[in-house]
């Protein structure tokens, strides 16, 4: 007799078996050929396109960007989730689609309206460059354009949590005599302590790993405008095919620790 | 339809589920499985509709081994606990679905459908409510719909899981009425597992009183509920008290409406309390006393005997079973 | 008066402190941060002139584009649909060894950057990569072609269906199957009548999510399209020529034509997400 709420073996199998095909095909194998390809020529070599003064200057330009936009974004971002599940007003729907805005738009385009504001042609940027502060082409463009693509990143994670664990708790503080900084500080950090932090951790991988928009704002200036990604580009069409996989690398390993991390919390907040 | 159970076991890794079974259901009965949580009421309901597969032993249906029968081939109306009612589907959808999804050269055509979907609607007493969707419904109305649903198919035999567990006291009540009608007038074999003693004892034709996987008693109603097998059952079964005796440790029951409370003692079987407490509960009173060991007992009394003694919290009273021969000892159940 | 009594009875149901700082905070950052730079797309366009503006758009370099965009990016998501459907029945319903890592793998196209995905793949699918040689060997072309940008697409959105359809095939109750076996139904009938159905919504959302993704996409198709116009530029490749050019009125163009295709799939998502709502019954 078969159980009513399973498969054949058969099926069961041919189902497994093509499910693992797609994923190697399009996930496992591509991400295997760059650990392949950057240790193609030897570890000497892998060290030596790490260790490139322009590598070392785009990894800290992309560490600048996480900096900068990754505190901003989590300032924000509790802000705005305190404001949408603390309170009812008009215009909280708007709001919520603001926020998710830059999810919706194309890194390029995101890239594209800050060249409108701050270009030499721009809105802003004659004016800016005249007082001696340029924008787009150089670090504040990729900062900027960095925050804007991360920005929903943390509000997004925390919306529902805090909106699923309610007010009760708080207004229960309310009520035992805690001002407003003592509310949030011991009863609301606390319970969304891991939505927080995963909202951080995914803020900080997508911040990193921006092209699109970055490419856009940077001009391509080595050793000044380049983050990692866009050094990466520059290798790869300078069929410098080595050292491109191997800081490719160094980015899947840094992903890696993302879902790595990920898993980490689901695991402590699940107990 | 009959059922017979014979030698069922039942295991899960470590936990023994069902323990040798063995029990025989006749044609139109409305049998009531009474348990604890953990009794494998549940269990023992899933694998006769064919959900579980036993160890060992064997279901026979009208005489004949169910084994190699799918869920599918046997025509169980199986009803959930929580309805399991398709919520992408209408009330009359929900209720259809057993008849749509037969072999086309078994299945009534679209105008015969709808006809025994509308009776069945009339049945349950919700015809003005089939193009609405289950979350739209009260829990009592889930619940008929999960009943129509089953009878549908024309079950040979009707499943019930705690069917009336998540619903409130009132509706509760109405609902078990209602089944106890139903069943009167279809006529059709049906189990229904419960925890709830008043409603085994209400409703049931025959109770299988469960417990730790095995059987502790079959009997009716009035065989459970006066002459207990055991003491499991004894004391599973409404109300009881025990009492220890000092000389040689054995172990009395006796439930508290068959104490009574007087002012004087005649001889020895009256045992002297004091009463510690006095709660009115509608057209009884619930007495707690403690005797002169220190043991807490209850006594059931009429509010006309209540007034008549003119009992006082904190007052020494003597308490004697109405009939010697409801005291029951622990070895002689 | 009527206002100012409103605004008296509001005040009073905020029991929590911090309404006017965070408002603050929130409309200014995003004042600053998303709608200045959004209202500058279209003043930048509406000094263009109406002329102009059709004629950029309506070009047919732009036109193959935007086509190609659609095509790649729809062709993409129905294979995510249809692959991500099987994963996650696979990943919810089936035990194997490695299954908890792939689930969790599951995650890389959202974590990697785009331009390593871009890279990854030409190694994989140009005609000298692993897989690339042998699908160029039956004359597929891999790499540099729309098949080349319908895998990148397929990679990137890869999560989206996975990660909206697991959820609730975790949750869909193992009872709902039992009551309709026990109603006569067999395997397929309950996969298509009751499984299926439920999923639905979630379903069509991870879609329409992919969707979303591919036709914005960049990174990656930046490597592994070729970039050759009228034949593998996609509407941001276009773009992005257009300001390599200093086009930017050209660009901008191009840009709010994809921004209000966004908009109407974002619309179609909120409805969507609504419609789901109301058949989510959880009361």
């Amino acid at each position: 007799m078969n159980n009513p709420t399973t498969e054949p073996l058969w099926v069961k199998w041919g189902l497994l078996t093509l499910a693992l095909a797609f994923l190697f095909c399009f996930l496992f194998i591509p991400l295997i050929m760059i650990f392949i390809r950057a240790f193609s020529e030897g570890l000497g070599l892998y060290w030596a396109s790490l260790r490139d003064p322009e590598a070392l200057s785009a990894m800290k330009l992309t560490l600048y960007a996480i900096l900068v936009s990754v505190p901003l974004n989590t300032f924000f971002g509790i802000c705005a989730a305190w404001l949408i599940t603390k309170f009812q007003f008009r215009g909280k729907q708007l709001l919520l689609s603001l926020i998710d805005l830059p999810f919706t738009i194309s890194p390029v385009i995101s890239g594209l309206m800050f060249v409108l504001l701050f270009g030499s042609r721009g809105f802003f940027g004659p004016w800016l460059i005249d007082h001696g502060c340029s924008i787009v082409f150089h670090t504040p463009g990729i900062i900027l354009v960095t925050t804007f693509v991360t920005f929903p990143f943390v509000a997004r994670e925390l919306i529902p949590l805090m909106q699923s664990q309610g007010s009760d708790e708080e207004i229960a503080a309310m009520t035992l005599g805690a001002n407003g900084w003592q509310t949030f500080t011991r009863v609301t950090l606390p319970n969304i302590q891991w939505g927080l932090v995963y909202g951080i951790v995914l803020c900080t991988a997508r911040a990193a790993g921006e092209f699109g928009a970055v490419s856009v704002v940077s001009g391509h200036i080595q050793g000044l405008t380049n983050t990692l990604p866009l050094h990466i580009e520059i290798l790869y069409n300078e069929y410098n095919f080595t050292a491109a996989f191997a800081v490719s690398s160094l980015m899947v390993l840094a992903a890696l620790l993302t879902l790595i991390l990920k898993q980490y919390i689901e695991w402590k907040t699940e107990r | 339809m009959s059922i017979k159970i014979e030698h069922v076991i039942k295991n899960y890794q470590d936990y023994l589920a069902l323990q040798d079974i063995n029990f025989e259901i006749q044609t139109g009965e409305l049998i009531a499985l009474l348990g604890p949580s953990g009794s494998g009421k549940t269990t023992l309901l899933r694998v006769i509709a064919g959900l579980e597969v036993p160890d060992s032993g064997r279901i026979l249906f009208n005489g004949e081994d169910t084994h190699s029968k799918a869920v599918q081939e046997r025509k169980v109306g199986f009803v959930f606990q929580h309805y399991a009612l398709f919520k992408h589907m209408t009330v009359f959808e929900n209720i259809a679905f057993g008849l749509r999804v037969k072999p086309k050269k078994q299945r009534l055509d679209e105008k015969s459908i709808q006809e025994k979907v509308n009776t069945l609607l009339k049945l349950v007493q919700l015809d003005y409510l089939g193009d609405r969707f289950p979350k739209e419904l009260s829990g009592g109305q889930r619940q008929r719909v999960a009943l129509a649903r089953a009878l549908a198919i024309e079950p040979r035999m009707l499943l019930l899981d705690e069917p009336f567990g998540a619903l409130d006291a009132k509706v509760r009540k109405e609902l078990r009425q209602w089944l106890r009608d139903l069943h009167q007038s279809l006529h059709i074999t049906s189990v229904f597992v419960t925890h709830d003693v008043e409603e085994a004892l209400e409703v049931s034709d025959r109770i299988v009183v469960m417990n730790e996987g095995k059987i502790e008693q079959i009997g009716t109603p009035d065989e459970v509920y006066h002459h207990p097998a055991n003491t499991f059952v004894y004391t599973f079964i409404g109300n009881v008290n025990m009492f220890r005796e000092r000389s040689n440790g054995r172990v009395s029951y006796i439930r508290p409406h068959q104490l009574e409370i007087c002012r004087s003692s005649v001889d020895d079987t009256y045992l002297e309390s004091h009463i510690t407490h006095i709660h009115m509960a509608g057209p009884l009173v619930k007495v707690l006393l403690t005797d002169s060991l220190g043991h807490s007992f209850q006594v059931d009394i009429s509010q006309e005997d209540f007034h008549k003694l003119a009992l006082q919290k904190g007052e020494s009273v003597f308490v004697r079973p109405k009939s010697e021969s409801h005291l029951v000892q622990d070895y002689a159940i | 008066m009527e206002e100012r009594l409103t605004k008296f009875i509001n005040k009073k149901h905020r029991l929590l402190p911090g309404f006017n700082l965070t408002l603050g905070v929130a409309t200014t950052y995003l004042g600053l941060v998303v709608i200045l730079p959004l209202s500058t797309l279209i003043l930048k366009t509406a000094q263009m002139g109406w002329g102009d503006f059709v004629n950029t758009v309506m070009a047919p370099r732009a036109l193959a584009a935007y086509k190609l965009s659609l095509i790649t990016s729809l062709v993409s998501a129905m294979v995510n649909a249809v692959f991500g459907l099987l994963v996650a029945w696979v990943l919810v319903r089936y035990q194997f060894f490695g299954k908890k890592i792939i689930d969790a793998c599951m995650d890389i196209p959202f974590a990697l950057p785009t331009a390593v995905a871009g890279i990854a793949l030409c190694a994989t699918y140009s005609s000298n990569g692993i897989l690339g040689s042998y699908l160029y060997a039956w004359g597929i072309q891999s790499a540099f072609s729309p098949l080349g940008i319908i895998i990148a697409l397929t990679f990137i959105g890869m999560p989206f269906v996975v990660r909206t359809v697991e959820p609730v095939l975790k949750d869909l109750d193992k009872e709902l199957e039992e009551v309709a076996a026990s109603l006569g139904a067999n395997r397929a009938q309950i996969i298509w009548k009751v499984i299926f159905p439920t999923l639905l919504p979630a379903w069509i959302t991870g879609f329409t999510l992919a969707f979303a993704r591919a036709l914005g996409e960049y990174g990656s198709i930046a490597f592994i399209s070729g970039n050759m116009p009228m034949k593998t530029e996609i509407a941001p490749l276009l773009i992005m020529t257009k300001l390599e050019q200093y086009d930017y009125a050209g660009a901008t163009a191009i840009a709010l034509v994809m921004l209000g295709g966004s908009f109407v799939l974002l619309l179609f998502i909120n409805g969507l997400q609504q419609w789901k709502q109301r058949r989510t019954f959880n009361e």
